[in-house]
């Protein structure tokens, strides 16, 4: 993809806003960016970062403070607002109405940069929208009020607006919110779809840091204070930088497992012997109920698994009593009841 | 085929409309003080040359330029309610509930009652000149009215928009009122008869300022329908979509504001049809393009403003009934209505 040029492009971009009097509101400064053709990039970051003010500059919907944008290796500054348009479409956060509302209706207004004066749809803006419905998969409910679809149903049925209006960029603020887990997946992967398979750049902004980290080819890693890092998921999670992207969030970043603990005060210490399934979901219980896993020799608990007959099994030691448990529920129940009495005593 | 049956539904509708509108159209050339029969008045307006001049002159001096301001007064308030309606993304946004109706009652009554004792083109009679003079009162003081209107829009969501829409028009009525305290009677006869809205006020003379006027206003809003559309996923998207938010914004508010206050000069204030006529149409044609709403709005409005004349013209009764107390009268609890029957009125604007 080197040498190619870029479908997105930002040099020193300064973004915020201008409140009264002219007084500029600074979010992120000194941004040069690239979003390739068939790439798809999440905007990671923690909450007030700045993520949709970023998407929202880079969209054209928020005017730029200092810098350029590229679209296709052309300044934004010098194209129209419909040539702008044909060449980044956005999905928003926005609400949109949703009443009164076909789905056609919704997706064939993508066609807006594309139509004459009178909006009137010839047979290449049909056939536009046609595949735009396929490809997210909507083409079902076409003639369906857009106010019956599910959340979901309404972020596809966005994300098929903006692919008729045939940009080679799709930018998506937050598209994955508000929408159950499942359904997230399958929004993903028709993002990853349309980037890999149509070649088109796609950049949208998350806070689902699993999801994105494991489909993004790479991330803009957003800090509070507007510095952007940019690299694929690994090299940022080994470089520790995603950790430091979210140190103000108060989640604690786990390399070792690729994911993010709360972070819960941990005031006990427990030693883990084990390995498999089941003692990666025993040191998920234990951090749960407080407990720093660690490798010393002075820890209240003690736990070691092994299995019976393909069964996992716990024996549990507090205070050097022992106990064999077939569950981590009863497990527990006894070692909070020994704690206690131990604390009493 | 989905789509099919949907089309053929707006076929049907808009025959419907054209019909009842063209039915409306006659009735109020039949209808008046006088009754006309069909037939005669048929021979009137298709010229027998032995038909009875009196008929032939009440239709062709009266009725029939009455009846055409009636069509495009509704036809313009309604396009103009439309307008409104999609910019503030509000099912209430009319020029009427937005101060605009008061703003251009202000610029009246400064025209009537405070420019003309002063000798500026005196409209006793309200003869062609002066009758300008009130629209352009009119159109200047709605232009106003919905100017700072845009710039507080700015800064406040719409419900308090609407709100400061409500205070605007006090204040405006407010400083009309005071105008009045200190105006001679027989002037305040001339503000009185405007206000009470008229369409028998505009005769051939007037009509070729007044029809034109509304037909370039309804011209601008045809080219904006494609925009408009776009203002339906509100400002960002349209923006995002290649259409100069700004500039549009003040097209669609200027052409708006052109229609409401040319009719509002020319007929007085009306209420009620710049909201009711587009509610109507999508509750009929069940869609919120304006590619079907902009001219099914039109017809509406128009013949909804042909039969509120109709009523207030009361024939057969030997009274007549002021026009916006008629459009109140039967406007309010039809929107009330609406808005019971369709609680979620809201969510069609995603406000």
């Amino acid at each position: 993809m080197s040498g190619a040029i870029p479908a997105l492009a930002t040099e020193r971009l300064k973004i915020g806003y201008t409140g009264k009097r002219g007084a500029e509101t600074v979010v992120a400064s000194d941004l040069s960016l690239t979003l390739a053709r068939g790439e798809l990039v999440c905007l990671l970051g923690p909450n007030g970062a700045g993520k949709s003010t970023l998407i929202r500059s880079l969209a054209g919907v928020d005017e730029l403070l200092e810098g350029r944008v590229e679209l296709d290796g052309k300044d934004v500054g010098s194209l129209s607002p419909k040539e702008r348009a044909r060449s980044a479409s956005v999905v928003l956060t926005d609400s949109v109405p949703t009443g009164m509302f076909t789905v056609y209706g919704i997706v064939a207004l993508g066609r807006h940069p594309h139509t004459r004066w009178s909006g009137r749809l010839k047979e290449r803006d049909r056939e536009r929208i046609e595949w735009a419905m396929t490809s997210v998969g909507v083409e079902a409910f076409a003639e369906r009020q857009f106010e019956e679809l599910s959340d979901g149903e309404r972020q596809k049925v966005l994300i098929a607006r903006a692919l008729a209006q045939e940009s080679n960029t799709l930018i998506l603020d937050e598209p994955t919110a508000f929408v159950d887990l499942p359904r997230r997946v399958e929004l993903i992967r028709i993002l990853k779809d349309l980037a890999h398979r149509d070649g088109m750049a796609v950049l949208l902004s998350s806070h689902d840091l699993e999801i994105s980290i494991r489909c993004a080819d790479r991330l803009w890693l957003m800090e509070s204070g507007g510095e952007v890092t940019c690299g694929t998921p690994e090299d940022l999670a080994l470089s520790g930088s995603i950790e430091r992207a979210f140190a103000s969030d108060r989640i604690d970043w786990d390399s070792k497992q690729g994911g993010f603990r709360l972070q819960i005060e941990s005031t006990r210490r427990a030693r883990l012997n084990g390995s498999g399934d089941a003692a990666l979901w025993t040191r998920r219980a234990l951090e749960r109920k407080g407990y720093a896993v660690e490798e010393g020799d002075d820890c209240e608990l003690e736990v070691i698994v092994t299995s019976l007959s393909e069964n996992p099994i716990w024996r549990a030691g507090v205070m050097d009593t022992w106990k064999t448990f077939d569950s981590l529920e009863t497990m527990f129940d006894w070692v909070d009841e020994r704690v206690k009495e131990e604390g009493v005593r | 085929m989905a789509s099919e049956v949907k089309r053929s539904r707006s076929t049907v509708a808009f025959t419907a409309l054209i019909l009842a509108s063209v039915a409306a159209l006659l009735a109020n050339i039949c209808l008046g003080s006088a009754s006309i029969p069909l037939g005669e008045a048929f021979g009137a307006l298709f010229g027998g040359d032995g038909e009875d001049s009196i008929v032939s002159s009440i239709i062709w001096e009266f009725r029939i330029p009455r009846a055409l301001t009636a069509l495009l007064a509704g036809a313009a308030l309604a396009v103009a309610g439309l307008a409104m309606q999609t910019v503030f993304r509000n099912p209430l946004a009319d020029p009427f509930v937005l101060g605009v109706n008061s703003g251009a009652s202000l610029g009246v009554a400064i025209v009537l009652m405070v420019l003309a004792p002063t000798g500026v083109a005196l409209t006793e009679g309200l003869h062609l000149s002066g009758h300008l003079l009130v629209v352009v009162g009119a159109a200047g003081g709605a232009a106003c009215a919905l100017g700072i209107l845009l710039t507080l829009a700015q800064r406040v969501d719409v419900m308090s928009l609407l709100i400061l829409g409500l205070m605007l028009s006090y204040g405006f009525g407010s400083i009309v009122s005071i105008l009045m305290y200190y105006t001679m009677a027989e002037r305040l006869q001339s503000f009185f008869n405007w206000s009470f809205g008229n369409f028998s006020a505009v005769t051939w003379s007037q009509l070729v300022v007044f029809a034109p006027t509304v037909l370039v206003g309804l011209g601008l809003m045809a080219l904006l329908i494609k925009v408009l559309d776009a203002f339906l996923l509100g400002e960002r998207y349209a923006k995002s979509m290649g259409v100069r938010v700004k500039q549009s914004r003040f097209a669609i508010l200027g052409g708006a504001s052109l229609l409401a206050g040319v009719v509002t000069g020319f007929c007085g204030p009306i209420g009620f049809l710049g909201i009711a006529a587009p509610h109507f149409c999508r509750f009929l044609f069940k869609t919120s393009q304006h590619r079907v709403l902009a001219p099914a709005s039109m017809l509406v409005g128009g013949l909804l403003a042909l039969l509120a004349d109709l009523i207030a013209k009361a024939p057969g009764i030997e009274a007549t009934l002021p026009l916006n107390a008629v459009t109140a009268l039967f406007g309010a609890p039809v929107i009330m209505v609406a808005l019971l029957k369709q609680r979620n009125l809201r969510k069609a604007f995603g406000g």
